[in-house]
Parts: structure tokens; C-alpha cells; sequence
């Protein structure tokens, strides 16, 4: 939590110096005096040491500091004796003291104790007499309410056993008659189904059932199963033919390993509160005094001398209120207790003669009420039940005979086509199994062998036409250093058999290169015939063909690719490679990015050589932030020549710029071979707290610097880390732009703030003059803590 | 001359500092204080309080209120703040302004000052050990005297002064 400082001091103490050669303020030119040698003032008491001797005052010593500055008052009085003045103020300011006591205290006790018994009294009794008007109504009320009860429990009892005996009767009769129709009606049912299914075409249906399904399962069994084994079987026959020859050439030419230049692109309370009125007023009134008015504190006695007058004065009024409060109490307590008795009877008999017919009406309405309800849940009860078990067995015997019938009727004809449908299944599905398994068995072996047949045929008519099988496919680097980099040029290795015994010739011969994901790569050479013919019965490996390569977005990711090769335009066969995209250098941060407004701190990449191969000395690092948030003030730093496998913290140092406690930060850097060629990206978006010792903020309108006059810059600054005490700040107040001249910062520059406490904030102001109108610039305040820079804040306007 | 008036303003600030609280001195600040390097010894008591110096010079301070108006007429004295975020908190701030410095311009009112600043903490019940302040000869008062805010603060080099007690 923050606040400004008050703007008015409260307070001001004021200093009186006594030395020369320190500087006095400028309100107190008549410095106080003190008494040469004790440095007391002439009018103060004696030393607290020596109370027990008023007959020997102190007296004035002699001075021995000349260099002390001259005493401006008076020399003391002469010693003079007032203990007898101060012994007869005393005994005068006790007695006049007593005297209003006795005036005052007498009718003050009476009006309070009657007062105050009067409510005491009209309370209590109040209480008893509305108790004994509710005690009478209830009593006269209850023995009503019982009458009134029983006679309406005893017919609301009957009418409603009446009703409930015939509902509960007529279910109960129902639930009987279906229970036991069920039990009788079950076996008979299902007797006469089962008799019925034997005298069906279950066993003939499921005879020819059988013999179908089992010829449709030799059938499909010999072309799922022997058929696609016919074809394997040929094509492992040609696979294990013997290789004539085993060729290799490049599909064009290899580029240059050196070659380089690529580049790419992220209730109760009611009465409460009647008394609490009642009382209240009488509480607050109370006359006993808290101390004496004086009436009699006047001084009569006069001395002949200035000191006997005063200690006879002090010692008066300070016994004056001793004597009051020592006879006041007692004179007032003896008045205060009769006049409470007296009041309290008084209030008594006037509480006996109010009106309770409110207290007795409601005894009445509580006392009916409890009546009633206890005598009319007993009749009821008792009604209730004895109707209520009259009326339910005839209710009951009733719904029986009208309902058992027709519930055995419906429960037979269920029970009955139960019987039939398990028997029909069961003689069914005999009958279909034996017959399914008997034909399965003696057909399967024809169809079996025919199925293997047409396999061998089909493959080797394949062969025939595709004579050519792709057998292998990977890709291959063009700058050779171990790692498939986004924009260098890659190309695939194909392994190419030929199973014909003659040449296939290099024109009928084409390859095709797909990427499955096709954002994660540029193919440049998507299709090529082959260089060179393929020789019969070879196996020939094609390398440096197609030729493609890896974008940004899928550094660090596996992405897939699709080799097919086509001869005479039919497809003869494909294979899937994937590759890993790395950059040759790894960029990472260091360490989380950490910014001081206006401060200067610095931001870490590590940078770790993933290749095989040992990076050039001219090898770079370079960062770009937003410039509107931090400024770089190096942004390229050498990384040199690195080794595989090795790493590296490169440094960069930034300020930076943007207020407030947090900002979204986009970091990139870029690495680069001394070529040119881009080796290494980092694209990071960090959430970075901006933290300094101090916050700094500018309010108002700053626009207001455009126009001429004298502008008020407000800010604010508070601590907001820093833990060292009585610190003074300086602020300097400097403006950049092309209209810098046309600004004037009106008194000191650098202003010297008092310290902060951890959390305090201060607002104040930096009066500028603006000598005319301009289109805007920037406002540097500075922020120092005793020399020490900790925030630069910069104010566009 | 410099040290002996920098002991002189120490003395007087810590009567400052106790002079908090309806011009009482807290309990806690009272005693007897001594800096035994440079032979200075405090005294302090309810309401006022003394310093003695190696030279035998005797410093005395009183407490007594006061207005922004003093501050407006670049005139010396103890000038007693809350802290903004502390409310047990006091800043006290005593100036001995050179009033010929004074200058105004667009209702700013600017001098220069020697500065000692101190913060007191009021809730504080067992007897302080130690007052420590800082000061400064060639500090700096500015105030808006329209709105009234006041600064008040030291170049960079302020002295950190620190006074032990005795008793």
C-alpha cells in the first residue's frame, strides 16, 4: 500500500541554542537565558533532590563561563518563607471546597435515588404482574382448546382411515391376485410351448442354415488366408533370386561440401428495547458531580508579598477540590439511599396499576393452542386406525376376485412363447452346427488350393509389369557436418532392384519425393528420371537424387517424407524416411531475462555447436529485441571458433526502456558463419518483471509540453526493494529530441529528495518552462539513490 | 569548525527526535546518551532535553508547535511528518536553511539548507540503544507553495551519524 506524503507538516518544534558558533533559526533572535554555573532557569523549581528544603531556596551562583552569552532577565527575588501561606491555602481551600459539597451533594443524592429506584421499581413489579395476567390466559385457554381438539380429531381420524383403509385394501387385493396367478400359470405355459417348437421346422430349417454358411466360410477362409500367401510366396521367390549385379551411381552431381551462402527466414427485543428507551434518557441524566463548580474558589486573603500570595493561591485551589470530593461523596450517598427506597415503592405501585389484558389475551392464545393440538392427535390416532383396518380387508378380497383371471390368461400365453423360442433355438442350432462343420470340412481343401494358385499367377503378372522395387531411401546432406539444417539443400539415396533379366532403361525410370507434412519443407526437385539405366537382375544404389530442403518451423521435429519410384508410369514402389532438423548451433538463454528501468543489464544466449564439425572464427551471435521496449547497445557478439559438441555464453548488454512491472519480451538472436550463412535462431516470447530499487511514475498531462508556458510534470516514486535507510534521492530532468533547447527546467536540477522507507512513496513536481510550441520529444527523469543510478525513466510526449 | 557542528546538529536532531508525540518525549528515547569518541553527551528528558560538547558549549531544546509558514520564511526548525506508509512511523527533518538562497519562481520555493533526517519509530517501548541520521551542510528545500508539497534532501555524501546510550 502506498500514499503520498502529507503536504502541510503537522508539526514544527522549535529550538532554543545557547552556544555561539551554531547557527540559530531565524525566529528566535532573543535566545532564553540560563544561571551561570547551574544551567537551570531563574524561575524554575530546585533541584529534585533537595524537595524538603523550601526555607533554603537555591540561590544564584556565581557565573564561571564568561564565554556564556549575558542573562537577559532580571536578577531573582529575595528568599521569602510561604509555608504559612501555603498551610493556611490549604486548610481555607478545604473548608470552601466541603462547602459546596454540602450545598450540592444533599439535593443531588435525593433526585438521583429517586430517580433511579422509581425505574428499579416500576420494573420489577411490571414483570410480576404481566406474568401473573399470561399464567391466567393460558390456564383458561388450554382447557378450551382440549374440547375443540378431541371433537376434531375424532371425525378428521375417521374420515381419513376411512379413505386410506379402501386404497391400501384395493392394491394389497391386486398385488395378491397377480403374484399368485404367476405362480399357477408358469409350468402349464411353458409345457405347451415346448410341444409345440417339437412339432416345428426348426431341425430342417437349420440342416440347410448349416450347409450354406459353411461353403460361404471355405470360400472366404481360402481367399483371405491362401490367396495373399500364393502372392508372398512368389514375390520371397523372386526376393531370394540371386543378384547379378550390385551398381551404384549418383543421380547428379554432389554439391560442395564448402559450398555455403544459404540462408532462410514464431420478539423478546421488542420489550428489550422499550425499557433500554425507557431507561435510557433517566441513565444519562444523573446529577452526581464530577467535580466542584467552584462556586466558593474564590481567594479572600491577601499577602503582603508576591510569593506568599501565590503559595497561598496554589495551596488553595488545590485543596478546594480535595475538600469538595471528600464531603461530596459522603453527604450524597446518605441522601441518594432513602430517596431510592422511597422511589422504588412509588414506581411499584405505579407499574400494579397498568393494563395487562395484552399479557393475559396472549397466556390465553398459547394456552388454546397447546390444548388443542394435544387433544386432537390422540383422537385422531385412535380413529384413524380402527376405520382405517375395518374397511381394508373387504377392500382387499374384493380387488382379488376381479383381477385374478384375467392375470392368469396373460401370464400363461407369456410363459407359453418362452417355452417355444428356447426349444426352437436349441433344436435349430444343432442342427446348423453339424451341418455347417460337415461342409466347411470337405469343401475348404478345393477351394484352399485354387486360391493359392491365383496368388502365384497374380504376383508374377505384377512382376512382370513392375519388374523395378524401391528397397531402401534416406536423406542425405550437402553440407556434410552431421546435421540435416533448416535451408540446406538435402537430397535422398534410393536402392533400386531390378528383378527382370534385362537392362530397364534409364527414361522408363522416374523418382518422386513427397513431404507427408507438406509446411515442414520446399521440394525443389520433386521428380527425375534416373541417370542411368538399371542393369537386369541388379541391385543399384542411386544417390544424390531429388533433392529438397527443411524450413525454420520444423527445426528440433521429425517430419516424414515419401519416396516412390515409377516405371513406365506405373508405380513399382515406395518407402517412407523421416528426418530430424537441427540448427548447427543450438540457441538458448542462459538464464531467465532480467531488466532495471533504465538501467543498463545484460541478457545471455548459450550457444552449443549440435555438428560434427568445428565452427569458423568469424562465427557470430546477433540479437534483436523491440526497440520500443529495450535498447541493445551491443547486438552482435563473436562466438568464434567452436567445437563439436561445445558451448558457449555469449553476452549482450541492454537498458531497458519500457515502464511498469512487466512486459511481454520477444527475444530473437540469430548465428551466423562468418560467410554469411545463418547457422543458429532463437525466437523466444519471455514474460519479464521489470525490477528496480524504485518505481517511477508520470501522471497528468504530459502532452501539455507541446504548448509554450510553465508545465508541472508530476511523478511519483516509490521504494520498492531497496532496504537501505536514510539514503537521499536525486532526480535530474533532461529532454532528447530535436526541440531539447525549448525546455527549461525551473529550480534545482537535480532535485534532492528526503529518503524512502521500503514501500513509501513521495509524489512531487518538475516545474518546466516551455518557451514554444514544438511537436514533442522525450522527458529523461533520472533517478539516483545517493549516487547510485537505479531507474531511467523516459516519458514520450 | 565542521565536525564540531556536525556533533552540534546531532544533538539538536536527537532532541528533534524526541520531541514526536504532543511534544512529549517518548520513554524509550529518554536517558543519557554519549558519543565517547567525540566526548559529546545528550540528555533527554520528558519534554526537552540538553548536549554537552568536547568544547563545553551546552546545547538546550524545547518542544513547541508550529506552521508551514516558518518553512515559507526559510526559517530553522524541527519538521516533524507521518511516514506515508508506516503510520508508526515519524520523519523528522530539521533545517538550518541560508535564507539568502531563497528563490521563487512560478510558485516553486527553493534554498538551500543544511539537512539532518531522521525516521523514529513511536510503537518502540524498551530504551533505544542507539539514534542514528543523516546530514548533510549543503541539502536542499523545495516546495510548491500553492500545493505545498515539500521535498527536502541531501547531494550524494551525506553523513550517517550514530549516537550510543549510556544510561
Amino acid at each position: 500500500m502506498t500514499k503520498s506524503r502529507p503536504s502541510v507538516l503537522p508539526y514544527l518544534l522549535s529550538l532554543t541554542v545557547a552556544t555561539t558558533g551554531l547557527p540559530a533559526f531565524a525566529d528566535n533572535t532573543t535566545p532564553p537565558t540560563r544561571n551561570p554555573g547551574t544551567g537551570t532557569r531563574p524561575n524554575q523549581p530546585p533541584h529534585p533532590t533537595t524537595p524538603t528544603a523550601p526555607t533554603t531556596p537555591t540561590a544564584p551562583t556565581t557565573p564561571t563561563a564568561p564565554t556564556t552569552p549575558t542573562p537577559t532577565t532580571p536578577p531573582a527575588p529575595p528568599a521569602v518563607n510561604t509555608a504559612p501561606a501555603t498551610a493556611a491555602g490549604d486548610q481555607d481551600g478545604t473548608a470552601a471546597g466541603a462547602r459546596e459539597a454540602n450545598e450540592r451533594a444533599p439535593g443531588d443524592g435525593r433526585a438521583d435515588g429517586q430517580s433511579e429506584g422509581h425505574d428499579k421499581g416500576f420494573e420489577q413489579c411490571r414483570k410480576e404482574a404481566a406474568d401473573h395476567a399470561h399464567d391466567d390466559g393460558f390456564r383458561e385457554g388450554y382447557q378450551s382448546g382440549q374440547t375443540d381438539g378431541a371433537t376434531d380429531g375424532t371425525n378428521k381420524g375417521a374420515a381419513d382411515g376411512q379413505v386410506a383403509g379402501q386404497n391400501e385394501g384395493t392394491a394389497d387385493g391386486i398385488s395378491r391376485a397377480d403374484t399368485d396367478s404367476l405362480n399357477n400359470s408358469a409350468e402349464p405355459g411353458r409345457q405347451q410351448g415346448i410341444q409345440q417348437a417339437n412339432a416345428s421346422d426348426a431341425v430342417s430349417r437349420g440342416q440347410t442354415d448349416g450347409q450354406a454358411s459353411g461353403d460361404q466360410d471355405a470360400r472366404a477362409a481360402a481367399a483371405n488366408q491362401d490367396y495373399p500367401r500364393g502372392r508372398t510366396d512368389y514375390r520371397n521367390s523372386r526376393y531370394n533370386e540371386p543378384v547379378s549385379s550390385q551398381d551404384a551411381f549418383n543421380n547428379k552431381s554432389p554439391v560442395s561440401v564448402a559450398s555455403s551462402g544459404i540462408t532462410g527466414a514464431l420478539v423478546a427485543m421488542l420489550k428489550l428495547s422499550k425499557l433500554t428507551a425507557f431507561l435510557a434518557p433517566r441513565d444519562q441524566v444523573s446529577r452526581r458531580a464530577q467535580g466542584p463548580d467552584g462556586r466558593y474558589n474564590t481567594i479572600t486573603k491577601t499577602y503582603s508579598t508576591a510569593a506568599e500570595q501565590t503559595a497561598y493561591n496554589q495551596a488553595f485551589s488545590a485543596a478546594y477540590g480535595r475538600g469538595f470530593k471528600d464531603t461530596y461523596d459522603r453527604v450524597y450517598d446518605q441522601a441518594y439511599q432513602p430517596a431510592f427506597r422511597e422511589g422504588s415503592d412509588q414506581g411499584c405501585d405505579q407499574a400494579r396499576h397498568q393494563d395487562y389484558r395484552e399479557d393475559f389475551d396472549h397466556g390465553r392464545q398459547e394456552g388454546r393452542e397447546r390444548g388443542y393440538n394435544e387433544a386432537y392427535k390422540t383422537n385422531y390416532d385412535a380413529n384413524f386406525r380402527a376405520v382405517h383396518d375395518a374397511t381394508f380387508r373387504s377392500s382387499s378380497d374384493a380387488a382379488y376376485q376381479a383381477n385374478y383371471q384375467a392375470d392368469y390368461n396373460r401370464h400363461f400365453e407369456d410363459a407359453r412363447v418362452g417355452g417355444y423360442n428356447a426349444q426352437y433355438k436349441a433344436l435349430y442350432d444343432s442342427a446348423f452346427s453339424q451341418a455347417h462343420d460337415s461342409t466347411y470340412a470337405s469343401k475348404y481343401p478345393g477351394y484352399a488350393a485354387a486360391a493359392y494358385q491365383q496368388g502365384q499367377n497374380d504376383e508374377a503378372a505384377d512382376f512382370a509389369a513392375r519388374p523395378v522395387r524401391m528397397v531402401g531411401a534416406s536423406p542425405t546432406e550437402t553440407i556434410v557436418n552431421g546435421v540435416f539444417e533448416p535451408g540446406e539443400e538435402l537430397r535422398v539415396k534410393i536402392t533400386l532392384r531390378n528383378f527382370a533379366s534385362g537392362d530397364l532403361k534409364a527414361q522408363d525410370l522416374k523418382v518422386r519425393l513427397e513431404a507427408l507434412d507438406a509446411s515442414s519443407a520446399v521440394i525443389t526437385t520433386a521428380e527425375e528420371s534416373l541417370a542411368q539405366s538399371l542393369k537386369g537382375k541388379s541391385v543399384t544404389d542411386v544417390s544424390e537424387a531429388l533433392s529438397f530442403h527443411m524450413n525454420e518451423n520444423a527445426v528440433n521435429q521429425a517430419k516424414s517424407f515419401k519416396a516412390t519410384v515409377i516405371y513406365q508410369g506405373r508405380n513399382c514402389g515406395e518407402q517412407v524416411f523421416q528426418l530430424t532438423t537441427q540448427w548447427m548451433l543450438d540457441l538458448q538463454l542462459a538464464e531467465a531475462v532480467q531488466l532495471h528501468q533504465g538501467l543498463q543489464s545484460s541478457i545471455k544466449v548459450r550457444v552449443h555447436n549440435q555438428a560434427t564439425t568445428t565452427t569458423d572464427a568469424n562465427t557470430s551471435v546477433a540479437l534483436n529485441l523491440p526497440p520500443t521496449l529495450v535498447n541493445v547497445l551491443q547486438a552482435t557478439a563473436q562466438v568464434g571458433a567452436l567445437a563439436s559438441g561445445a558451448d558457449k555464453i555469449v553476452e549482450f548488454p541492454v537498458i531497458d526502456i519500457a515502464s511498469g512491472n512487466d512486459v511481454l519480451l520477444e527475444v530473437a538472436a540469430t548465428a551466423t558463419l562468418g560467410s554469411g550463412r545463418r547457422v543458429g535462431a532463437l525466437d523466444s516470447q519471455q514474460d519479464v518483471t521489470i525490477t528496480n530499487d524504485y518505481r517511477l511514475s508520470v501522471g497528468g498531462e504530459v502532452s501539455a509540453l507541446r504548448n509554450p508556458g510553465v508545465v508541472r510534470v508530476r511523478y511519483s516514486v516509490q521504494n520498492a526493494n531497496s532496504s537501505l535507510l536514510l539514503k537521499s534521492l536525486q532526480l535530474k530532468a533532461t529532454f532528447t529530441g530535436p526541440n531539447a533547447s525549448n525546455f527549461v527546467v525551473i529550480g534545482p536540477n537535480p532535485q534532492f529528495l528526503s529518503p524512502l522507507t521500503l514501500g513509501e512513496t513521495t509524489t512531487f513536481e518538475v516545474p518546466v518552462l516551455v518557451k514554444g510550441s514544438n511537436s514533442g520529444g522525450t522527458l529523461i527523469l533520472q533517478l539516483s539513490e545517493d549516487g547510485r543510478s537505479v531507474l531511467n525513466n523516459q516519458t514520450q510526449f | 569548525m565542521k565536525i564540531n557542528q556536525s556533533l552540534q546538529m546531532m544533538a539538536l536532531t536527537a532532541l528533534g527526535l524526541m520531541a514526536v508525540a504532543c511534544g512529549k518525549i517518548p520513554d524509550a528515547y529518554q536517558g543519557n546518551f554519549k558519543d565517547v569518541t567525540n566526548n559529546v553527551s545528550v540528555t533527554l528528558g520528558s519534554n526537552d532535553g540538553s548536549v554537552t560538547l568536547a568544547d563545553g558549549r551546552k546545547i538546550e531544546a524545547k518542544a513547541d508547535d508550529g506552521s508551514f509558514d516558518n518553512l515559507s520564511k526559510a526559517a530553522a526548525g524541527i519538521y516533524i511528518r507521518d511516514n506515508s506508509e508506516n503510520k508508526n512511523l515519524k520523519e523528522v527533518i530539521w533545517l538550518n536553511p541560508n535564507a539568502a538562497t531563497k528563490q521563487t519562481d512560478s510558485n516553486m520555493v527553493w534554498f538551500d539548507s543544511e539537512v539532518f533526517f531522521a525516521i523514529i519509530d513511536t510503537t518502540v517501548k524498551d530504551k533505544v540503544q542507539a539514534l542514528e541520521f543523516s546530514h548533510c551542510l549543503k541539502g536542499e528545500v523545495e516546495f510548491d507553495s500553492g500545493s505545498k508539497d515539500l521535498e527536502v534532501g541531501c547531494p550524494v555524501g551525506a553523513e550517517s551519524i550514530k549516537a550510543t546510550r549510556i544510561n
